[in-house]
């Protein structure tokens, strides 16, 4: 419509001052509108720049080249401090040299490694910056490089590197000299493992005592064959990984007695190991060119005491048989079996995943960071690509080295990768990992954690130690925002729709009057108090008298039934003078009293069915854990902050459905009753529809009352009696926690992000619906 | 095409479903009758459910909040147990009877008992089965005392001694004890006060020489120190010296000035005996006040309620928020709402008049409409995100980066504050706003409008001149509802610098007068902090059900004049609104 008055700018003749001003008071209501729009789309798109840069892939970018006078006579061993100023190398002649990757640095004088021989192997352990070298005869030294750094006022930041000679022993080796030598373990007890030319496996500990230390010598060769490939010690010290021929896999458990823990056989002939920190998994590379990952997780033996075969997981166990299965779970799927016996039994090296990025050629080396689960793996074409041990994500590829590298390492920042090519030139390049640790698929999808025995969503932000690694699936949040809106949907539904129904057209209308803004009075009541009802008020009598609640449920309505015969026996005469909605006082009369006798009875059927105690019973019998703070306490509590929107919204629907369409049912001879069900509501579904559409976004995005009624534990599991944490509370709680610009910070907005396209959806359904009912039945 | 318009019809006016076909008997009928009545009886229930909920709720929160500060009696209670007998001063709090859970058969029935005196037993509320408990009054002389520190001491009064110039002790029989020890409690209160305008009057002398030191320190931890940041060093430097000669005279002056008044403090101690016959002096120092319940009248209960009700609006919180009163929370949400407003309503009202009188039937007004159910529609945490990451570290940033490099990087607009948390709530509120004005505009008769364009008016003429004016009330409507809705929200002021305990705040007697930077208390973040961040919920419960009571009056006040102001509206202009 095009209506004149909207059109109107004055009469001719006006002075132009007042044309003017009428002109710019039009601009500035304009603009206040579209100000309105702006900022809608200025939330979205906030959100989304936040969000955008988890999915950004990685960039690694060629800084410095630096080539040693005399690059032949470097051993396979690179390190390099935290602030890239400064590297080291080990020479064949038994030197740590310095070398500046920063013009401004001081080189200090090379470090005599003090070997009585030619250096022939060198190994190096980037989580503990541990050092070991050989020479021809087997003599090993051991040190620890640190790095001191201070700020210059003319020079900027200088670094000096720091030694530790730890132990000098000779390694007994039968076929000298030593191929291959690794270093490991923590601050107190350093391991040595080593490898001769005939493939032995040597193994020294390093244990500090009272009275100095002493180097303490093992003997694998026993257990272990012909070590051919790499080695790899954990950070911790707690296991030496080796590959046994080419492609069988052993993990060594380090402590008082070694021995061989596991085995496992790699698919193809392997050519690279790597520890992650932590030690949780192992990188396996091989002449494929695939990358894997291994985890050691502890297993459980099932032993079939019973009479009868029984089976596990699809392994059939006769009487007397055991066998290993690596999921905790089993203890759940076989309680209650007779005779069968669960016993901790050994770690277990288990292939996990193989979703990482493939390189070309053979994997001739994996660089794992010191401070995250990112690596960086190199072929022997020279390409290389950083990915990251758990999301499996290609972070970014490399393309500057000509052939594969001898050595490399990433520094503790993250910032710097030094490689060193087998020419012993050094090569080093800026990385920004953006966020490596984050897919779709770790976000969305189940991803198998160090320590996890079986794939997982898990929601787990900050841990306590450094080696930690942050969980951040969406979807328990997802399903606990979910199953909160369900809850609270079931309670409130019922109330409100048939609320809403029998006051616009069964109650008499100064009832309507009297109760509809009562109701509605709830929306101004703030949730921050119904959630603070919810959890310190109604919680703890819930979970004092559990049973009486629950009797509550299906007790008031069946004594309404139950009365109504009653009803009839009201002469007719009576009946019919008795006013419309008379109904109500019988029945707050009758369910007052079915709520009294229920928490009454609750106690006497809670001692006498449950055997006093119905969380234990709970638990024992369903294996439930009741926790006070539950989805029940939740759904009552933002229930009862959804009914009045439901009501409201559902009652002017149901209001506006035409009066004809009721006296036509009526005078049909259709009861009010059968007009208010199968006449108003099919007429006003819509709307209905729309208003409980309005009611499940708002209990998707409510906040306090789940974070004040819930335990807000991020957990999967549809119970009325667990508790759940759902997105909106998640943001509540962590984002004043989460370092601007870190992956938890990013995460965070994304479920913002998910949480306002959400409702946005929901809103868009529920107008469109409203709208077209408006249409249909002009306003309401 | 709409599926339920199908349905609708079907079902309503075709009549293919509908039962009750001409010619039915009226035995039948009164059968159908019979067979609806569950239904509706269900429905009624329904119906009763949902206001029996909200009465419930507010008498609830009414009962817990206005019980706690009446004067119940103190009771001599002697516990009975294996290890012998105890004897506290308590005051009954509860009852509670059930089935034992360790022998069904028999009733268990247990008294609640508060002892306070948190410091001198093992916990200040105890339930003790009735069959070990004996309890009779205690004597008139047993009185509360209220300290600062471990709540409040409940013993009988033994004596006074007040040191001094003329040292003298007071016992109880004395008629002059209690006017004595009120006094001494009230000239204690007076040096209080003093001290603590002496020490907000020096933190405002020192603050700028903090804050210059704070910004020297910041650049003595860079990891790299540029030329630029030693030139400023030197400057910051310099500037604290001059600041420093400049005000240390008065800051010495003052600083002995309330050395003065510490050391002259404690100068009375008031004795009690414990029910078990131990005896604790307490300083009149940590004494907030001290009444007997046991000897007061009913009119003096009364008074003391009402000056208890007094203090807790008027007095800064206690011991973690658990006592004590609220009154820097009520500042805080004022000035937030306040603001908010001045951010809302211009806002809001532009699009509120582009929608009833400019909006023409396109594109832009349809993303407007649906900008605004959206606005009305988003969770509020993510107007918090959307806050804090937005308001607070782009624009903040921007700020301090501008206007205040010189303290960084100690943020003074890039971190939490009012301003940032009213803007966030604007946000939140305008979709309330718009929507009264709208309809309030909508309401004014068309006639007006014609008139005045016929006599030939601007539309800004218009505008200003009738429509502004008779839509007012409702526009006012719209403020209330959106302040009513703003009081009442706290997720998102979570994330954009609301405190548990604001130093100071955000309107105070020193220039700017206003600090828009500053971090504010708010009555909805109170009821989740006491209720579940403070240490003992238990003793904070009563604090969080009169702050509770507080907001609803509060939020339902606004709403009922809002309501009322809409009601009067559209009986005034007479058309349906």
């Amino acid at each position: 419509m095009d209506d004149p008055i909207k059109r109107a700018s004055g009469p001719p003749g006006l002075s132009p001052w007042e044309r003017r001003k009428d002109r710019l008071a039009r601009l500035v209501i304009e603009g206040g509108a579209l100000v309105i729009i702006l900022a809608v789309l200025l939330i979205f798109f906030y959100l989304l720049k936040e969000a955008f840069p988890l999915f950004r892939e990685g960039k690694v970018s060629l800084v410095a080249e630096v080539r040693p006078e005399d690059a032949n006579a470097t051993l396979g061993v690179v390190v390099m401090d935290d602030y890239q100023k400064l590297a080291l190398r080990v020479t064949r002649v038994g030197l740590v040299e310095t070398l500046a990757l920063d013009r401004n640095q001081q080189v200090p004088p090379p470090f005599p490694l003090e070997l009585a021989g030619e250096v022939v192997a060198a190994g190096f352990n980037p989580f503990s910056d541990l050092l070991a070298a050989a020479d021809g005869e087997g003599n090993v030294a051991l040190i620890r490089i640190g790095w001191r750094s201070r700020l210059d006022p003319e020079r900027g930041r200088l670094v000096e590197p720091q030694y530790e000679r730890l132990a000098d022993f000779t390694l007994a080796v039968s076929h000298p000299p030593i191929a291959r030598l690794a270093v490991g373990g923590g601050e107190e007890e350093p391991w040595v493992a080593a490898v001769d030319s005939a493939g032995t496996l040597y193994l020294a500990k390093l244990s500090s005592g009272l009275f100095g230390s002493e180097v303490v010598h093992y003997d694998l060769s026993g257990e272990v064959g012909r070590v051919a490939g790499p080695l790899a010690i954990s950070p911790r010290g707690d296991r030496l990984f080796a590959l046994e021929g080419s492609r069988e896999l052993v993990a060594v458990r380090l402590g008082e007695e070694p021995r061989v823990e596991s085995r496992a056989t790699h698919p193809a002939p392997v050519t690279s190991l790597a520890v992650t920190v932590g030690g949780g998994s192992l990188m396996v590379g091989d002449r494929l060119g695939r990358l894997s990952r291994y985890l050691t997780i502890r297993q459980v033996r099932v032993t079939n005491g019973s009479s009868s075969p029984i089976t596990v997981h699809g392994t059939v166990l006769h009487p007397g048989e055991s066998a290993e299965f690596i999921d905790q779970e089993i203890a759940k799927f076989v309680k209650g079996i007779p005779g069968v016996e669960l016993s901790p039994a050994d770690f277990k090296l288990y292939r996990v995943g193989e979703e990482f990025p493939h390189l070309n050629s053979g994997v001739a080396s994996i660089i794992p960071s010191p401070a995250s689960r990112l690596f960086v793996a190199f072929g022997e074409g020279g390409e290389g690509v950083m990915s990251h041990a758990t999301s499996g994500k290609e972070v970014a590829r490399i393309k500057s080295l000509p052939g594969p590298p001898a050595a490399g390492v990433i520094n503790g920042k993250e910032s710097g990768l030094l490689v060193m090519d087998r020419r012993g030139r050094l090569i080093l390049h800026h990385l920004d990992p953006g966020h490596p640790e984050t897919t779709l698929r770790t976000l969305f999808g189940k991803v198998w954690y160090e320590g996890y025995t079986r794939p997982e969503w898990v929601w787990q932000s900050t841990g306590g130690t450094d080696e930690f690694e942050a969980k951040l699936s969406l979807l328990p949040l997802i399903f606990g925002t979910m199953k909160g809106a369900l809850y609270a949907l079931l309670f409130a539904l019922p109330v409100a729709l048939f609320g809403a129904l029998y006051l616009s057209q069964l109650a008499p209308q100064w009832l309507k009057h009297l109760f509809k803004p009562l109701i509605e009075l709830m929306t101004a009541l703030p949730t921050v108090v119904v959630g603070f009802l919810a959890g310190l008020w109604l919680a703890p009598l819930v979970a004092k008298n559990l049973v009486g609640t629950l009797i509550i449920f299906p007790l008031v309505p069946l004594a309404l039934i139950a009365f109504i015969p009653l009803v009839n026996l009201i002469p007719p005469r009576i009946r019919v003078r008795l006013p419309q909605g008379w109904e109500l006082l019988p029945i707050t009369v009758i369910a007052l009293t079915a709520v009294w006798v229920a928490l009454k009875v609750g106690p006497l059927v809670e001692a006498n069915l449950f055997g006093g105690d119905v969380k234990l019973w709970l638990y024992q019998k369903l294996g439930m854990v009741y926790d006070p703070r539950n989805a029940l306490i939740v759904g009552m509590a933002m229930g009862f902050a959804v009914i009045p929107i439901i009501f409201s919204l559902a009652e002017d629907a149901l209001s506006a459905v035409p009066k004809q369409l009721i006296s036509g049912a009526m005078a049909l001879g259709a009861t009010r009753w059968q007009t208010a069900w199968r006449v108003v509501l099919p007429a006003a579904l819509p709307g209905v529809f729309a208003a409980v559409m309005l009611g499940f976004g708002r209990a998707v995005g409510e906040t306090m009352i789940v974070l004040m009624a819930t335990g807000n534990t991020p957990i999967i599991d549809l119970s009325p009696f667990n508790g759940f944490r759902t997105l909106s509370a998640n943001i509540a709680v962590e984002v004043p926690e989460a370092p601007v610009g870190g992956t938890l910070y990013r995460v965070l907005f994304l479920s913002g992000l998910i949480l306002f396209l959400f409702t946005f959806v929901i809103n868009l359904i529920a107008n469109e619906l409203a709208s077209r009912f408006r249409a249909r039945y002009g306003r309401f | 095409m709409g599926w339920w318009k199908t349905l609708g019809s079907k079902a309503g006016i075709a009549g293919k479903s509908s039962p009750s076909p001409a010619g039915e008997g009226n035995s039948e009928l009164s059968l159908a009758r019979r067979r609806n009545l569950p239904a509706v009886w269900l429905c009624g229930l329904f119906t009763i459910l949902s206001v029996g909920m909200v009465l419930g709720v507010l008498l609830l929160i009414a009962w817990h909040a206005f019980g706690y500060y009446w004067p119940r009696p103190i009771m001599d209670i002697t516990v009975r147990s294996e290890d012998g007998e105890k004897r506290f001063y308590g005051i009954v709090v509860g009852h509670q009877t059930g089935i034992n859970p360790a022998d069904p058969t028999k009733r268990l029935s247990q008294t609640r008992l508060r002892l306070a005196n948190r410091d001198l037993v093992e916990s200040e509320f105890i339930w003790v089965e009735d069959e070990k408990l004996a309890i009779k009054p205690a004597p008139a002389t047993v009185g509360v005392v209220e300290r600062t520190e471990y709540g409040d001491a409940i013993g009988n009064l033994l004596e006074l001694k007040v040191e001094g110039d003329h040292p003298t002790t007071i016992a109880p029989t004395d008629p002059q004890f209690l006017p004595r020890l009120n006094d001494e409690i009230r000239r204690v209160r007076e040096r209080k006060a003093k001290i603590r305008r002496l020490e907000r009057e020096l933190a405002y002398l020192v603050e700028p020489l903090q804050k210059l030191h704070a910004a020297a320190a910041a650049i003595r931890a860079k990891p790299e120190i540029s030329d630029r940041d030693r030139q400023k060093l030197t400057e910051l430097e310099g500037r604290i010296k001059e600041l420093e000669r400049d005000i240390s005279p008065r800051q010495r002056e003052m600083e002995e000035e309330l050395t003065r008044l510490r050391q002259g403090a404690e100068r009375a101690t008031l004795t009690l005996a414990l029910a078990d016959g131990r005896e604790v002096e307490i300083p009149i120092w940590k004494v907030i006040r001290v009444y007997l319940p046991n000897q007061m009248s009913l009119r003096e209960k009364v008074g003391h309620y009402l000056s208890k009700l007094w203090e807790f609006y008027t007095t800064e919180p206690r011991e973690a928020n658990t006592e004590g009163g609220i009154y820097p929370a009520i500042v805080g949400t004022v000035v937030l709402v306040f603001l908010m407003t001045l951010a809302v309503v211009p806002l809001g009202v532009l699009a509120a008049i582009y929608l009833s009188e400019y909006a023409r039937p396109n594109l832009f007004t349809k993303l407007l409409r649906i900008s605004i159910n959206n606005l009305a529609g988003v969770p509020s945490i993510v107007f918090g995100m959307f806050g804090l990451g937005f308001f607070i570290y782009t624009v903040g940033g921007l700020i301090d980066r501008t206007f205040f490099a010189d303290q960084l990087p100690t943020p003074t607009f890039g971190t939490g504050g009012v301003l940032w948390a009213a803007l966030t709530l604007a946000l939140l509120t305008i979709p309330v706003v718009i929507v009264a004005a709208e309809e309030s505009f909508a309401a004014i008769p068309q006639g007006l409008r014609e008139g005045a364009l016929a006599l030939g008016c601007t539309k800004w003429q218009l505008l200003r001149r009738i429509l502004l004016p008779n839509a007012l009330p409702g526009i006012l409507t719209g403020v209330i509802l959106a302040v009513e809705r703003a009081a009442g929200e706290v997720a998102p002021l979570m994330l954009v610098g609301v405190v548990k305990l604001a130093p100071s705040l955000p309107v105070d007697s020193y220039p700017p007068y206003l600090h828009l930077e500053r971090k504010f208390m708010h009555l909805g973040f109170h009821i989740y902090d006491v209720g579940f961040q403070s240490p003992n919920v238990e003793a904070a419960l009563p604090v969080v059900y009169l702050t509770a009571f507080t907001l609803i009056v509060l939020v339902l006040l606004l709403n009922g004049v809002a309501l009322w102001l809409r009601n009067r509206l559209r009986r005034e202009l007479g058309g349906e609104v």
